[in-house]
């Protein structure tokens, strides 16, 4: 059963187009020329329950415009849209109960206030049963180990704990859909992957639809199931990650350990990505020629201490995408 | 029927706990409350000074004395300074784009900053008053209050409040089209410093002043809590009343207004 679904959803916006203007005060004088851009193309999908899924794209592409429709922050130009029975614009209170919303930069909790008042605060503005909203707060707690700072303000958490807090803060309602804009933004390394841990264990344990946005590509791996991906507004692919990968990774990484000190490799359809003694990787199009190939190939030409297989990274194969070396609109 | 009486206990439950932060919020800045009275009682003892200068017979004429001038000075400033700068927190949730997510729960933001703002103000009223009065008390030499009047202030207060609120609520939503809200504060409050009488009575305003005044809101947030303590007619006492109820329900309407417009301009325009 879809939770949400779109069909040909568009948004253009009017914007002042200073370029034209003249210079100096003849240009104060002039009457202002608005341009429209287009930021949702006709964009059509649906999401089943439960469904963990990525929408990404470059800057501009549209996704926070889009997520932004879906919680019906936004009136589209054009198309439909329902999310829970809603359609978002025309019922974005009645919807609220039913999402729950998590952009990077912005929080649900109140700066002067310890985490656990925001939630308590929170918990009476969606008038949730005492019994459940505790079951669900502690559940939370545990899952983004909330525990130690529960009593500190939302001021004093640093930005990752902050992100976690309101994640947590997101789902104290128990909302069917979770909306995640750029939840990993501004995060230092260590922070990032410690919430990606946390929205895994988020993604297993909880059945809420997720929808998130990103440029960084392990978020989306470790979370989704399956990716849309849209470029100025259209979508380019709407497939499952696995399916992502076989399709448009069409490069496969190998590494070799030698006991030549100096191993070498020419061969069309491969190519070094690195060399040291007793160390080679190549990187190995697929479509050029068959790995099992190359990998028997390898084995008969050196004496192998080790040998290791790798995927393409998925930000890789997104920027093929996006650079129109496998470009296909499905 | 049943189903409205639930979800009207269920928000007002909601937004006493909102006020009820609010009113914590105020003590987390327990300097920024020193300093506010500080500037108080300067203000009630420069004024006092210049009172001092004015002719007693001159005010007679009004029926006024010096005290009663004090005392109306020292009314009408607590109640500004019961007030805060409120219309900067909702500037400010409109800049960042953070009004997003308010505009995206089950109560509207009217109703919740309101309800925030409110719990801000009787926490002020609460550490303000009673030095407010003893302050005026020792400038004016005699107390111009009884339990009926402080009971008259109080109501009046609270009303004169929740107009005031909403002119904050209104003016800091108008960040959407000027996106500044200063220009818009300043004309209210430039207006609610002359048209409300906060320096001194109307009763000391030319007529026809005095006439254009009572038909705006300006005298319903400061004059009308100002007149108890000015010995003023129960004439004009249950009618500041009156009005005050009036305007409550008026800018009630407006904000609830203001806040449809905003959602209105959000979703057409984005932030």
């Amino acid at each position: 059963m879809s939770v949400i679904f779109t069909e040909n959803l568009s948004r253009s916006f009017k914007t002042r187009d200073y370029a034209v203007r003249s210079k100096g005060l003849k240009g104060w004088l002039e009457k202002p020329v608005f341009k429209t851009v287009k930021a949702v193309d006709d964009l059509s999908f649906s999401i089943a329950a439960g469904e963990k899924v990525a929408f990404i794209g470059p800057n501009g592409a549209g996704k926070s415009t889009t997520l932004k429709m879906l919680c019906g922050l936004l009136r589209p130009s054009g198309g439909s849209a329902q999310v829970c029975g809603f359609v978002p614009w025309d019922k974005p209170q009645e919807l609220s109960r039913q999402i729950g919303l998590v952009f990077g930069q912005r929080s649900h909790l109140w700066p002067a206030l310890p985490v656990q008042d925001s939630f308590d605060l929170l918990a009476s503005i969606y008038n949730l049963d005492q019994a459940a909203y505790a079951a669900q707060r502690n559940k939370l707690i545990e899952v983004f180990g909330l525990q130690d700072f529960l009593g500190q303000t939302a001021r004093t958490l640093s930005l990752g704990q902050r992100m976690r807090c309101d994640i947590a803060a997101a789902l104290l309602h128990q909302p069917a859909i979770l909306f995640l804009d750029e939840p990993t933004i501004g995060l230092d390394v260590t922070a990032k992957a410690l919430l990606r841990d946390h929205l895994n264990k988020l993604a297993h344990e909880f059945e809420t639809t997720i929808l998130l946005t990103s440029h960084d590509t392990d978020d989306i791996e470790r979370i989704c199931g399956r990716v849309i991906l849209i470029d100025h507004g259209k979508k380019l692919i709407d497939t499952d990650l696995v399916s992502l990968k076989r399709d448009y990774a069409r490069n496969k990484t190998l590494r070799l350990a030698t006991v030549e000190a100096q191993p070498r490799y020419e061969i069309s359809g491969v190519k070094i990505i690195s060399q040291a003694p007793h160390q080679i990787t190549l990187s190995v199009d697929t479509n050029i020629i068959a790995l099992e190939q190359v990998v028997a190939d390898c084995l008969g030409r050196f004496k192998l201490q080790d040998i290791a297989i790798e995927d393409f990274p998925l930000e890789e194969v997104i920027k093929n995408i996006y650079a129109g070396k496998s470009y296909e609109t499905r | 029927m049943r189903a409205k009486v639930m979800k009207l206990a269920s928000e007002t439950h909601a937004l006493l706990t909102i006020a009820r932060f609010g009113f914590k919020n105020v003590f987390s800045t327990r300097l920024a409350l020193l300093g506010q009275f500080m500037i108080y009682a300067l203000i009630v003892a420069a004024y006092s000074n210049v009172f001092y200068h004015i002719p007693p017979e001159q005010l007679s004429s009004y029926h006024l004395t010096v005290s009663q001038m004090i005392w109306y000075i020292a009314i009408t400033e607590m109640a500004l300074f019961c007030s805060f700068y409120n219309f900067l927190d909702l500037q400010a949730d409109i800049q960042s784009g953070l009004i997003e997510l308010s505009l995206l729960r089950p109560i509207s933001v009217w109703k919740l900053k309101l309800a925030e703002w409110l719990g801000g103000f009787f926490a002020r009223f609460c550490v303000l008053s009673i030095p407010s009065f003893i302050v005026a008390g020792l400038y004016a030499g005699s107390f111009e209050i009884n339990f009926v009047s402080v009971i008259g202030i109080i109501v009046s207060l609270g009303l004169g409040a929740i107009i005031f609120l909403c002119a904050h609520f209104m003016v800091g939503c108008a960040t959407l089209w000027l996106k500044q809200s200063e220009p818009a504060y300043w004309l209210w409050q430039k207006s609610m410093f002359l048209l409300g009488a906060l320096l001194w009575p109307l009763v000391l305003y030319p007529v026809w002043l005095k006439t254009i005044v009572w038909i705006t809101p300006f005298p319903a947030v400061l004059a009308v809590t100002g007149n108890w303590v000015i010995g003023a007619s129960h004439y004009l006492l249950i009618g500041g009343f009156v009005a005050q109820l009036i305007w409550v329900r008026i800018f009630l309407k407006l904000a609830s207004l203001m806040n449809k417009r905003v959602w209105h301009y959000w979703q057409n325009e984005g932030s």
